[in-house]
């Protein structure tokens, strides 16, 4: 017997009995008086209409119409056939997180899982195979294999290396393409959130709870003229353990200890380095887990952005040059300028100069108290708030055509901001300082710094230097051609159309990236480093087995849609029902 | 819808605007107000002939026996009284159901004997019934007739095979009929021309004559035969009809010239603003 998955659609059956009632009227004849017949006695001469109606009422054409509508009905309802086979499909989502590879050679959840898969593929028969790798993203690592062993390749692409595993997206995407059709396998080294019941998901853990001391965060910030070293280490292992740590630049070994450290307790060290140290290198001992048990720390990216101050009242020039200097971004040298700070009514020249245009003061200035309307989604205002300040302005300035206002004083443009077609920004500030109050404020610092550093942002290159795995890392070109050395030594060339880029990283080391020729060329060095503290948690590894699959007889018993099957013969019968009308001269 | 006694009483009020037209040359008829062919005793002057023997003494012309030593008669124009023979065709198709056919032919026959009554002519009036029969009454106004046997089985062809009018001759002919009748309308006409003064032949039809049914599956039913027809009405047979119904009036307007008789169509449901044709073809006029 079928089963129907929308049984409100028999509703549309009400469609075959207006068919019959249409054909049934539709060869009523109406009676009409006429004087004479004589006037039709012409009906044999007509072609098209005027024959004497002797054929039978119900054509075939009727028959075909009303077939072609109880298919359609039939599969409005979405019916559903027991299926005739005993295997299904079978789509296998891996864990591709760090901690599958947890555990000495052979034992590692991803050596038993292949293993694994293996033993059921003996156990049961399978019509196909599908591999769905989880990581921060799903992806399918090949095409759909009719044999396990066509599927050697593509569990050399497991490579087991993301900082995260995202299982549910992936049995989303297993779902989708299975069509509740396939039997789902999940291979993994965690208990499913939610056990799943009979049917098609069967969810096996192969993991192994270990002690395992990892870095959950590795940092190294500017700080004055020198580095800041940050480094936390966590043993997020259900027993006490012990490991050493060792820090090294170069051959250098800057740290050395022996670390001790409960259940779920962590340990920070900070320490300062010099700038110009090279690449840093913090291990730990062996362990459970490789992954997490080294970092690579680059030298913090330092941003400097080249401004020259072309304003020739001394006074207003020094509080420029004061507040610049504050935010610590300020290039020593400004030739070719990246900022012009100017009076002029010109726009700066150069193809990198970003202006800011200070408006001379008025004779009469206003001062402003607020209300203060700020774009808070604009780079200039990111931790800027007015409240108190006085600021003098331009009485009844208006805002020019094609600027974007950024603070305003009511309706009175106080900054604002053209951005040019060729990436530059040009900004216009009025602000009478022997009137106003900002500069006094930490504001007056801040609205600095947010310029120089957004006038960084848009630099090319990478904006900092130490990633961590599984984030984007934002890169813009000198070029549109950018080179990736990785750090298992392969090379990488993107092409790169668009001002910013984000760079394809799935490993963990240090990276170089190269774009530009010639004197423009551009070479940066990068870290990524896999600091994932959920991930290093081996504690949660469990084993099991969740979730079983139909028997061989309960599949018999299965439906599978026969929705495309009906809607082909509703499909052929319109062609039949078409040639029957043309074979007919268009009528019925 | 009138009835068909109001119909005769309504058409009998429209006659009062017109007269029928008399045809000078040919009428005959007996003594009356209007000048004949013959001679008779008006004061008009006709001719002379030489007398004989039983003519009337007091129109020998004296005066010309003084000169030529001859009896000589004057002639003078007959006054006659014209006769108008109103010949209905009172078969089912004149009672169409559904049409206003049936009260159109009361009352045209009406307006055309009070018409003719206006022009001091007698009248009779002549159905189809098993042969042609006269009406109760008829050469009284209108509305003292007797009822037109409407729906006689026997078609007009037919009626007058069978007992044909006695028409009087050199009178006025005025058929009313839908002519829906197979066969040459010719010898039928030559019949109805035959020693007339004038014939006027007034096709009265309905709309749904004018116009074939809409589309779709008809069964159609003839009114007089009772015999039905199934059909499937579509545009091409819609306009086949429209020209069949035209070849038919076609044929009979040229048996009508041939015959010297006048055709003229009238549609039932508007029969006020069809009846200036009949002035135009010179059958009524302004009383």
């Amino acid at each position: 017997m079928p089963a129907f998955t929308y049984p409100l659609a028999w509703i549309a059956a009400l469609t075959l009995p207006a068919l019959v009632a249409i054909y049934f009227l539709r060869h009523r004849f109406r009676r009409h008086q006429v004087s004479s017949l004589l006037l039709w006695q012409l009906y044999r001469e007509s072609r098209e209409g005027g024959r004497r109606v002797e054929k039978p009422q119900w054509p075939l054409v009727f028959f075909l119409e009303l077939l072609i509508l109880t298919l359609l009905v039939l599969a409005a309802t979405g019916p559903r056939w027991q299926v005739p086979h005993t295997t299904r499909p079978l789509i296998v989502v891996l864990d591709d997180s760090q901690s599958m590879l947890a555990g000495p050679e052979g034992e590692r959840p991803r050596d038993r899982a292949i293993e694994k898969l293996e033993e059921l593929t003996k156990e049961r028969r399978f019509r196909s195979f599908q591999l769905i790798a989880a990581g921060t993203t799903p992806r399918l690592l090949g095409n759909k294999a009719r044999h396990l062993r066509e599927l050697e390749d593509q569990f050399e692409q497991w490579t087991c290396q993301a900082p995260q595993a995202r299982l549910n997206a992936a049995l989303g995407l297993a779902r989708a393409m299975g069509h509740q059709e396939a039997d789902l396998l999940v291979l993994t080294d965690e208990a499913p959130a939610r056990s799943p019941g009979q049917g098609h998901l069967r969810w096996i853990s192969l993991g192994q709870p270990r002690i395992n001391f990892a870095f959950i965060n590795a940092a190294r910030s500017v700080h004055g003229a020198e580095d800041r070293v940050l480094l936390e280490i966590a043993n997020p292992s259900a027993l006490t353990g012990t490991n050493n740590l060792r820090v090294v630049a170069g051959t250098n070994v800057l740290h050395q200890e022996t670390l001790t450290l409960a259940t779920n307790k962590t340990h920070r060290l900070t320490f300062p380095i010099a700038a110009h140290t090279p690449k840093l290198q913090a291990t730990l001992g062996p362990d459970a887990l490789a992954g997490d048990n080294e970092v690579h720390l680059v030298p913090a990216a330092r941003p400097r952005v080249r401004v020259r101050i072309a304003i020739k009242d001394e006074e207003l020039h020094g509080l420029v040059a004061d507040s610049l200097a504050a935010t610590g971004l300020r290039a020593l040298d400004e030739d070719p300028p990246e900022l012009v700070v100017h009076q002029s009514d010109s726009v700066p020249a150069g193809k990198e100069a970003w202006g800011l245009r200070w408006l001379p003061a008025p004779e009469k200035p206003e001062r402003f108290t607020g209300p203060f309307v700020m774009d808070a989604n604009h780079p200039l205002t990111r931790g800027l708030s007015l409240p108190g300040i006085v600021w003098g302005g331009h009485p009844g300035a208006t805002n020019a055509p094609s600027y974007r206002p950024v603070i305003t004083a009511g309706n009175v443009p106080l900054l604002t901001h053209r951005p040019e077609l060729d990436g530059r920004q040009q900004l216009t500030l009025r602000y009478v300082p022997n009137h106003s109050t900002l500069h006094t404020t930490q504001h007056w610092p801040a609205l600095f710094w947010n310029l120089l550093d957004w006038r960084a942002q848009a630099k090319p290159g990478l904006r900092e230097a130490n990633h961590r795995l599984g984030t984007d890392i934002a890169y813009r070109p000198a070029n549109d051609e950018v080179v990736i050395q990785k750090p298992d030594g392969t090379q990488q060339t993107l092409q790169a159309p668009g001002t910013e880029i984000r760079l394809p990283v799935n490993l963990p080391g240090v990276y170089e990236v190269h774009s530009g020729s010639g004197t423009n060329r551009m070479s940066e060095t990068f870290a990524v480093n896999f600091l994932a503290g959920e991930e290093s948690n081996l504690a949660r590894a469990v084993s099991g087995d969740w979730g079983k699959w139909g028997t061989e007889n309960e599949i018999r018993l299965e439906y599978a849609s026969i929705l495309p099957y009906l809607v082909l013969l509703a499909l052929a019968i319109m062609v039949w029902h078409l040639a029957c009308i043309a074979r007919q001269g268009g009528r019925v | 819808m009138m009835n068909y006694r109001q119909s005769l009483i309504a058409g009998e009020q429209m006659g009062l605007r017109y007269a029928l037209a008399l045809p000078q040359a040919t009428l005959a008829g007996q003594r009356g107000e209007h000048l004949g062919r013959r001679a008779g005793s008006s004061v008009d002057f006709q001719d002379y002939r030489d007398y004989q023997p039983g003519d009337d003494l007091r129109h020998i012309d004296w005066n010309a026996y003084a000169r030529t030593d001859q009896l000589t008669v004057k002639l003078f124009r007959e006054e006659v009284q014209p006769h108008l023979d109103l010949i209905l065709d009172t078969s089912a198709s004149m009672a169409l159901a559904d049409s206003p056919k049936a009260q159109a032919l009361h009352q045209l026959a009406a307006l055309f004997a009070t018409a003719a009554a206006n022009a001091r002519c007698s009248h009779a009036v002549w159905v189809t019934s098993e042969g042609f029969q006269r009406v109760a009454n008829d050469t009284q106004p209108p509305s003292a007739w007797g009822e037109l046997p409407l729906g006689g089985a026997r078609s007009f062809e037919e009626a007058h095979v069978l007992l044909p009018p006695r028409l009087r001759r050199q009178g006025i002919r005025i058929v009313i009929s839908d002519l829906f009748w197979p066969g040459d309308p010719l010898p039928t006409l030559r019949k109805l021309t035959e020693g007339a003064a004038a014939v006027t032949l007034v096709q009265l039809l309905a709309p749904s004559d004018l116009e074939p049914p809409k589309p779709g599956n008809v069964q159609l039913e003839d009114s007089e035969t009772g015999e039905t027809l199934s059909l499937y009405i579509d545009t091409t047979i819609q306009e086949q009809y429209r020209k069949t119904l035209h070849r038919l009036q076609q044929s009979w307007d040229h048996a009508a010239q041939q015959t010297g008789a006048e055709l003229v169509t009238l549609i039932a449901d508007n029969l006020q603003g069809s009846l200036r044709s009949l002035e135009e073809c010179r059958t009524l006029e302004p009383a």
